[in-house]
C-alpha cells in the first residue's frame, strides 16, 4: 500500500506565507487532481512534497509496505530514491542529452540502476515516439514529446507514488489532451498512484478519481468523486469562497 | 642554412605542440569554468603544485609521468575536498555569486603560491629525464623531446575524459549539472556530490598539467600566473564546456604565438591569446565550439 500524507502543512518563501493547514492524501493506484489557477500555491505545494521547499510546518509522509517516512527532512534527490517522483512543471529535461541520456540519466540513481534495462523497456515499449527518436536532443522536440519525455523518465526512478505539475502548460490545446489522456491511460494500465495539479480543470477532472481544489494557499474544497464535480461549485472554490 | 619554409614549419610544429601543453593546463578550468560555472582562477596555481609534486617525486626516482599517474587519485581527492569548502562556504546559501568566488579562488592561488614559495624558495625546479635534451628530427622539422613528451598528455586526456562524459552514467551526469542541477535531483542523483566529483577531476588533470609544464621547462611559484589569462582565454574561446574544443582552440593560440615569436618578436606572443578572443568573440559570442544557448 503506497500512500502520501501531507498533514497540516504550512509554506512560504521568507516572510511571504503561501500555504496555509493544507492536508491532503493520495491512496494507492488513485489519480487525484489538485485544481487551482496560477499564483494560488499549487507549485510550491508540490515544491515542498519533493523537498525543493522547505514547510515552516506540518509533515509530508510517505507509506509503503507498511512503512513509513517524513520526507520533509530529505534532500529532493533522496526524496526520488524513496519511490516519489515527479514531472515538474516546465519539465526539466537536459535539452543537450539526447532522450536516451536523459533516461538513462534518471534510471541510474543506485536505488533503481539494476533495473535500468526493464525500465527503458518499459519506457520505449509504453511510449515508441521514445524509442523512434531516442538519439535525438530532447531540447529538439515538440512540446508535447518533451512532456512525454518528462513522463517516461519519471518512470525510470520505479516510483511509487508520481507527483505531476501543470502537464498543460505550454501546450497547444489539442495536445493538452493527448497528454492528459496518456497520463489516464498509463495510470489506469500500471496502477500507478498518480497527484496531478492543473490549472485545466475539466480536462483534469475528466481523468481523476477524487479532486482537491487549492485556493489562496488553503483547500477549499474535496471532492470524493471528480466524475459528478458541479462545475459552478468548482468555480466559486477556486475563487476562494467557502 | 635555414630557408623561410623551414621557419614557417618549425613554427607550425612548435604551434601545435605548444597549443597541445597549453590544452593540458587548460582543461581543468574548461570543467570548473566551462561545465560547473566555477571560475576557478586558481587552477593555474594548482598545475604548479601538481608540477612540485612531479618534481619531488623526481627527488624519490619516480619518473615524471609516473609521478603524474600517482598524483591523479591524489589531486583528484584534494579538488574534491576544495569544492566542499567551496560548497560549504557559498553555494549552501543559494546561487554562489561570481564575484564572491572570484575572489575566494583568486585568494587561494595567491596563498598556494606564497607556501610553495616559503617552503622551497623561489628558485626553479626541474626535471631531468632521458629524452630531455635530445630532439626528434624529421627533415626540416626539429622537435625538442621536452615539447614533443608533454605535448602527447592532452589529447590522452582529453580523449579519455570525452570518453568518460560520453559513456559513462556519472559522465553523462556531470553533463547534465552543466546545464541544470534541478535535472538531476529529479532524476534521483545528488548534484553536490556530481559537482564534487567533477571538480575533483579538474583538479586531478593539473598533476599531469603540472608534469607537462615542469617537462618542458625549469617551474617557479609563481610560473601559474603567466598562465591564467591564456588558460580563460582558451576555455572562453572553445566556448563553455566544450572538451575536444579546448584541444583544437588552444593548438589555435599556439601556432599563433608561435608565428608571432617567428616573425615579429617573442615579447609581443602573450597578448595573442587575447587579441585571438577579442576578434572571434565579436563574431561568435557562443565561442568557437560552443552550443548556441
Amino acid at each position: 500500500m503506497n500512500r502520501l500524507i501531507i498533514e497540516n502543512l504550512h509554506a512560504g518563501y521568507g516572510a511571504v506565507p503561501v500555504l496555509h493547514d493544507v492536508s491532503l492524501e493520495v491512496n494507492e493506484a488513485e489519480l487525484v487532481a489538485l485544481l487551482g489557477t496560477n499564483g494560488n500555491g499549487k507549485s510550491t505545494l508540490l515544491n515542498c512534497i519533493m523537498g525543493f521547499v522547505k514547510p515552516t510546518k506540518g509533515r509530508i509522509l510517505l507509506e509503503w509496505d507498511g512503512k513509513t517516512k517524513a520526507l520533509t527532512e530529505l534532500a529532493p534527490f533522496q526524496i526520488v530514491r524513496h519511490g516519489l517522483s515527479i514531472v515538474p512543471e516546465g519539465r526539466r529535461l537536459v535539452p543537450n542529452l539526447t532522450v536516451e541520456d536523459n533516461l538513462k540519466l534518471a534510471g541510474s540513481n543506485p536505488q533503481v540502476r539494476r533495473r535500468i534495462e526493464e525500465n527503458l523497456n518499459f519506457c520505449y515499449s509504453t511510449f515508441p515516439v521514445l524509442k523512434e527518436r531516442h538519439r535525438q536532443l530532447a531540447g529538439s522536440m515538440s512540446g508535447g514529446q518533451q512532456q512525454i519525455l518528462a513522463i517516461a523518465r519519471c518512470l525510470m526512478t520505479s516510483p511509487k507514488i508520481i507527483v505531476i505539475d501543470e502537464p498543460s502548460v505550454g501546450l497547444a490545446p489539442i495536445i493538452v489532451g493527448q497528454v492528459i489522456e496518456t497520463i489516464k491511460t498509463l495510470q489506469q494500465e500500471t496502477n500507478l498512484t498518480i497527484l496531478m495539479a492543473e490549472q485545466s480543470f475539466f480536462q483534469a477532472i475528466s481523468v481523476a478519481s477524487r479532486a482537491y481544489a487549492l485556493a489562496h494557499g488553503r483547500i477549499t474544497r474535496h471532492y470524493e468523486n471528480a466524475g459528478t464535480i458541479d462545475h459552478d461549485d468548482l468555480k466559486r472554490a477556486m475563487l476562494g469562497a467557502s | 642554412m635555414t630557408s623561410s619554409l623551414d621557419i614557417f614549419l618549425n613554427a607550425i610544429s612548435t604551434g601545435i605542440v605548444l597549443g597541445s601543453i597549453y590544452a593540458s593546463i587548460a582543461l581543468g578550468l574548461a570543467i570548473t569554468f566551462g561545465i560547473l560555472h566555477i571560475p576557478n582562477v586558481a587552477h593555474p596555481a594548482l598545475v604548479i603544485v601538481g608540477a612540485y609534486f612531479v618534481f619531488f617525486m623526481g627527488q624519490w626516482g619516480v619518473g615524471a609521468i609516473a609521478a603524474a599517474l600517482v598524483g591523479l587519485p591524489v589531486f583528484y581527492l584534494l579538488g574534491m575536498a576544495l569544492y566542499s569548502f567551496y560548497s560549504r562556504t557559498f553555494e549552501r546559501q543559494g546561487q554562489a555569486n561570481v564575484l564572491q568566488s572570484l575572489t575566494l579562488f583568486f585568494g587561494l592561488s595567491l596563498v598556494i603560491e606564497i607556501i610553495i614559495a616559503l617552503l622551497f624558495g623561489s628558485e626553479l625546479k626541474s626535471v631531468d629525464a632521458s629524452y630531455v635534451g635530445s630532439s626528434l628530427v624529421l627533415g626540416p622539422i626539429t622537435m625538442p623531446y621536452r615539447l614533443l613528451v608533454p605535448a602527447l598528455f592532452a589529447p590522452i586526456m582529453i580523449g579519455a575524459l570525452w570518453l568518460y562524459l560520453h559513456r559513462t552514467h556519472s559522465g553523462t551526469a556531470i553533463r547534465a549539472v552543466a546545464h541544470d542541477d534541478r535535472a538531476l535531483s529529479i532524476s534521483g542523483i545528488n548534484p553536490t556530490w556530481i559537482k564534487r566529483h567533477a571538480f575533483g577531476i579538474a583538479t586531478a588533470t593539473a598533476v599531469v598539467g603540472g608534469a607537462a609544464l615542469i617537462i618542458m621547462g625549469p617551474v617557479e611559484p609563481f610560473a601559474g600566473r603567466f598562465q591564467i589569462g591564456r588558460v580563460f582565454a582558451i576555455v572562453v574561446l572553445a566556448g563553455m564546456g566544450s572538451i575536444p574544443g579546448t584541444l583544437v582552440v588552444a593548438i589555435m593560440i599556439g601556432i599563433a604565438e608561435s608565428f608571432v615569436s617567428a616573425y615579429l618578436t617573442p615579447s609581443w606572443s602573450p597578448g595573442v591569446a587575447f587579441a585571438i578572443l577579442l576578434l572571434a568573440l565579436g563574431l561568435r559570442p557562443q565561442g568557437l565550439f560552443g552550443a548556441t544557448r
